[in-house]
């Protein structure tokens, strides 16, 4: 993805040599990097290698179909995200509503007038930012800043499945405020949020750059350790549990905040699916809860349960 | 003296005023003889495919350059190219005005 600090970088596919100097000349002081292609399979090509922040398609290519072109682009998941921006010398409204019927963000007229097309590829580029700004908003958790329960569903299957490709250990963290609803009621919610956000900073401040911290509901906490080992999941945890328990509030000195934890590694043989994942970790948690709160569980070091035991989600707070 | 005959006057850019321009424009027209050769070559060997690209990129770029006749007349001749109806006559009679407009572009 482009970071707002590298200039984007824009590929131009057009058969015309002139064509491209006199874009990077135009362009030459709006902090944009070139990339050219002279035909549309080689344009195809880039933009699945580069990943361009932006395309601009010439529409009428000879021996190349610019529709062809612009569906490749957006039938293919690398590079349906990419902006297109149309160019074409025709002036027929059929041709340019097919170009946004098949995806292209705006069509530009040549002869091109510099100003205008200058100011449709700031736009463009301003639109995508701020629908991917969107796509990742909508995958936080508005409380804490932290992903959010749906965000962690989809990445736990994708590091489930990563991990089995690459034959890379992993390891997955459930954990819940203790007693977060007797905080809520004596203190107010108000003061129960700001817990749930300050254990939101002591989890990012203590995991690791790579895990990933998401709010799975209320006050329980989900963590996905990529490549990690249940020794190296343990010690994570012991962290934020220590981390949590040493906090002291300013405002409220008699409220203190433990967590419970539950770890997995691959929990059973025959499941890998996420549930039997979340399912392992849960039961490590609620072991943690039965036993005195505070503390880290893991999955493979509890007794073995007894038969008949029922679904664990009903934990105690 | 360059033999230029009144009828056929140089073809100045739109943009020989444009001091911004003025360079790109310059390289644009220094490119044109070129043109006019690769022209030549494929009608002489009955290149139909080179032509039509030959065209095409012309068509496409020389409005942007200030030409808007070469463009016009870049595009006369691919669309008679590509058309089954189009006699010999109407063809060299494009490709000449063509040919002929691209020899007197000047910055």
């Amino acid at each position: 993805m482009t970071t707002p600090e590298q200039a984007p970088l824009l590929l131009l596919i057009d058969d015309s040599p002139a064509i491209h100097r006199l874009l990077a000349f135009k362009l030459k002081n709006d902090g944009v990097e070139f990339l050219s292609a002279f035909t549309g399979g080689e344009g195809f090509e880039l933009a699945r290698a580069h990943q361009p922040a932006l395309i601009l398609l010439d529409l009428n290519m000879p021996g190349t179909d610019g529709f062809h072109v612009l569906r490749q682009l957006k039938n293919d998941p690398k590079t349906i995200e990419i902006p297109v921006i149309v160019v074409t010398g025709s002036t027929e409204s059929r041709e340019k509503v097919q170009a946004f019927e098949q995806g292209a963000m705006d069509v530009v007229a040549k002869p091109f007038d510099a100003p205008e097309l200058r100011a449709r590829i700031q736009s463009a580029l301003r639109m995508t930012r701020l629908m991917r700004m969107l796509e990742h908003r909508a995958q936080i958790d508005g409380l804490t800043g932290l992903w959010n329960r749906k965000h962690f569903n989809d990445r736990l299957a994708n590091e489930i499945d990563c991990a089995a490709r690459k034959s890379t250990p992993l390891s997955l963290m459930i954990c819940d405020l203790d007693h977060f609803k007797k905080i809520n009621d004596t203190y107010g919610h108000p003061v129960g949020d700001s817990i749930l956000q300050d254990f939101a900073n002591v989890l990012t401040k203590e995991i690791r750059s790579y895990d990933i911290p998401c709010r799975y509901g209320g006050e329980e906490f989900a963590i996905i350790l990529p490549d990690t080992s249940p020794d190296q999941a343990l010690a994570v945890a012991e962290r934020v549990r220590a981390g949590i328990e040493a906090r002291r509030w300013a405002n409220h000195p008699n409220v203190q905040a433990t967590a419970s934890f539950g770890v997995t590694d691959t929990p059973a043989r025959d499941l890998s699916g996420t549930e039997a994942w979340i399912a392992a970790a849960d039961r490590a948690l609620y072991f943690s809860k039965q036993n005195g709160r505070n503390r880290v569980t893991h999955f493979s070091t509890m007794p073995p349960v007894p038969t008949g035991s029922s679904t664990t989600r009903a934990h105690a707070a | 003296m360059p033999d230029r005959s009144p009828d056929r006057p140089p073809l100045i850019s739109d943009f020989a005023t444009d001091p911004e321009m003025r360079d790109l424009v310059m390289e644009f027209v220094a490119e044109m003889p070129g043109h006019v050769r690769e022209l030549h070559e494929a009608w002489e060997r009955h290149e139909r495919d080179t032509l039509v690209r030959l065209a095409h990129q012309l068509k496409g770029c020389c409005a942007s350059y200030g030409f808007e006749p070469i463009g016009d007349a870049a595009a006369r001749l691919e669309a008679g190219l590509k058309q089954a109806t189009a006699t010999l006559e109407g063809l060299t009679r494009e490709f000449q005005d063509l040919t002929d407009l691209c020899s007197r572009a000047a910055a």
